[in-house]
């Protein structure tokens, strides 16, 4: 049980610590990815906890809320900063499908650490590489997201 | 204290007011990574003037209203999702984001005592709502929060939200480099 509080609380820090990470000029493009990414996680995982897919036994807010507070508002958000923060926007194709793979690996294995011998997380009919391709989609909508977000506002600032 | 002759003291001072008056010009929009992580905590997603709707969600809310649930303030009796979570989705998602995207759309551009009153009376209205939900409905119940208390609540949640919406657009040539970047 200690262990579990050990990591959420290290996730608060280093998603925090994570900020500084981010060029500054593009803390205004991941701010519209944490926001959008939380819009995405937010309506998803509460959907997979009501239809007793997953299920996170340790968990803040544990009265209230069902779904993991710290990885689907601070952690996932972040990391989803960080994706469109670094993303190669002038490499092939190739780079960039592999720079999701990347990020979307990046997420699941701690996900499957976190299975495996802690009490975050346990799943009920659920695999890991439906975790994967859900993390791959988030991160997929999210880029989409922010290049037409900034492309109406540039239309509009003209 | 030699606080008071600080010449940094009184910019940094006069800085802070213009910021929460929504007087942002454009030496005031780089804003440092202090102010940065303020806006995580208060993570909230401003409206465009182009599309509220879709666009425009909500963290601060669902936080706000988390701790609300969490320390017996309010209680959700009937709700989407009943097993995953004991907060109404509908509004924290939907209604409260695109209210709040309304209020910034058709604020008018006059002094500060002008928008405050526009605040006031929004907020009452959307009090008033809520208080009528609240009596006629299961869908909200107030179980130690009075409705001044609401009022406050969503006066400073309407208040962030136009705070961080003006941090945003406060230079809008910045987005024309990060679209060229993009592509």
């Amino acid at each position: 049980m200690k262990a579990e509080w050990v990591i959420i609380i290290a996730a608060w820090f280093v998603s925090f610590g994570l900020i500084f990470i981010i060029p500054k000029n593009k803390k205004r493009l991941a701010f519209v990815a944490f926001i959008f990414t939380q819009a995405i996680t937010w309506l998803a995982g509460l959907i997979v906890v009501e239809l007793h897919l997953l299920s996170y036994p340790v968990r803040s807010f544990a009265d209230v809320n069902r779904t993991s507070f710290t990885y689907e508002y601070l952690a996932f958000p972040m990391a989803n900063s960080i994706f469109v923060s670094f993303y190669p926007s002038f490499r092939s194709w190739l780079l960039k499908f592999l720079y999701y793979c990347l990020f979307a690996t990046l997420m699941t294995i701690p996900e499957i650490i976190a299975l495996k011998f802690t009490q975050l997380i346990h799943y009920i009919h659920w695999t890991w590489y439906l975790s994967w391709l859900s993390i791959f989609a988030t991160f997929l909508l999210t880029k989409g997201f922010c290049i037409w977000f900034f492309k109406g506002l540039h239309m509009e600032a003209e | 204290m030699a606080l008071s002759g600080n010449p940094n003291r009184k910019m940094i001072l006069s800085k802070g007011f213009d910021f929460f008056a929504g007087r942002l010009s454009r030496d005031c929009s780089n804003v440092d990574y202090r102010a940065y992580l303020f806006f995580l905590v208060y993570a909230e997603k401003p409206a465009t003037e182009a599309d509220i709707s879709g666009t425009n969600f909500s963290g601060i809310h669902l936080v706000e209203f988390t701790l609300s649930v969490h320390f017996h303030l309010i209680s959700f009796p009937v709700r989407e999702f009943p097993k995953a979570t004991d907060i109404l989705f509908t509004t924290e998602y939907f209604l409260h984001p695109l209210i709040c995207g309304f209020y910034i759309i058709f604020e008018p551009k006059k002094s500060y005592a002008i928008r405050l009153l526009y605040l006031s009376l929004w907020i009452t209205g959307f009090t008033i709502l809520n208080v009528i939900i609240e009596k006629f409905t299961n869908l909200i119940h107030y179980i130690h929060s009075p409705w001044y208390l609401v009022w406050v609540i969503f006066f400073c949640l309407f208040a962030v939200t136009n705070i961080i919406y003006r941090w945003f657009f406060s230079d809008k040539s910045i987005f024309r480099e990060e679209k060229e970047r993009q592509s």
